[in-house]
């Protein structure tokens, strides 16, 4: 008994295997580059357990009869069109899905992601402690030890001077995602950056600089 | 005529009205009981559509889950 009644998806399934096959394996390569980047080992291992959950390959251990040769052509078929949906469907909801609960935006945030922050807040107190550093010509103990004479802000909560090898600004961004932003106040190593457990790198900010002194300083020779 | 559940052929079965592997009834005198070919039709194409976003979903709340509860540090 046959049924005359066409199906868009078989003639598809059927015909144009190849395709379907250049796409599976172009939207695989694409996402195994998107995925691993931000995640870590314990999300690595749910993708793998939700990749294998719903992995479209059916396996027979008992068969009845061993199969005709239309029928393992069917079979790979439905394999295939499997395999499409999943790997087309699931790692953009995924990522998208994912990036959405935690950020509320559906890619995932960067360090540059910082930089309003930072021209707001940090690039002011940052001007403020090298112009103290000019005139007095050692960095000041506390951030608030800028206020009133080099910074009229309020003092940015969780922020100071760390007086490591190197003197660096440190900032910690609660609200974003307990983030650090770190700047080392020796020109020599003068480059923004953040650290963090979802975000870090670089921030393509230039150096931060200041006007020349124009009263005599007090820095020892 | 296929099983529309497990692809099965059935025409030897005709007779029986009823899938040989799994046993799902069909009525050979009846197109929507059993498949003209052994690939899922559109209703099932969707409903695995569904069900696949659906996993996808809860299991991009797992990871989201875990991302969170990593940054605040717990």
């Amino acid at each position: 008994m046959t049924d005359s009644r066409s199906n868009w998806l078989e003639d598809l399934f059927a015909r144009q295997s190849r395709y379907l096959f250049a796409w599976l394996v172009g939207v695989t390569a694409f996402w195994i580059w998107f995925l691993p980047i931000h995640a870590s080992f314990p999300q690595f291992i749910f993708i793998s357990i939700f990749f294998i959950l719903i992995a479209p390959v059916r396996i027979r251990f008992r068969r009845r009869r061993p199969p005709s040769e239309e029928e393992e052509q069917w079979r790979r078929r439905r394999i295939l069109f499997r395999l499409v949906v999943v790997l087309t469907l699931a790692p953009p909801i995924l990522y998208f899905g994912s990036n959405y609960i935690v950020f509320g935006r559906l890619t995932h945030p960067g360090p540059d992601d910082f930089i309003p922050q930072i021209e707001a807040v940090d690039i002011p107190i940052v001007q403020a402690i090298k112009e103290y550093y000019r005139d007095h010509g050692q960095y000041p103990e506390e951030i608030k030890d800028l206020i009133p004479a080099y910074y009229h802000g309020p003092e940015p909560f969780s922020c100071e001077i760390e007086q490591g090898p190197a003197y660096t600004y440190y900032i910690h961004y609660f609200e974003n995602w307990e983030t650090d932003i770190i700047y080392p106040l020796e020109p020599a190593h003068g480059a923004w950056s953040a650290q963090g457990m979802l975000v870090s790198g670089p921030i393509s900010l230039p150096p931060v600089t200041i006007a020349p002194a124009t009263n005599p300083t007090t820095r020892p020779n | 005529m296929y099983c529309r559940k497990c692809f099965a052929r059935l025409d030897e079965n005709a007779e029986l009205g009823k899938c040989p592997t799994c046993g799902k009834r069909f009525d050979p005198d009846r197109p929507g009981t059993y498949l003209s070919r052994p690939f899922p039709d559109a209703g099932k194409a969707i409903r695995y559509l569904i069900i696949t976003s659906i996993i996808s979903l809860v299991f991009a709340f797992i990871v989201a889950t875990f991302q969170m509860a990593g940054a605040s540090g717990h």
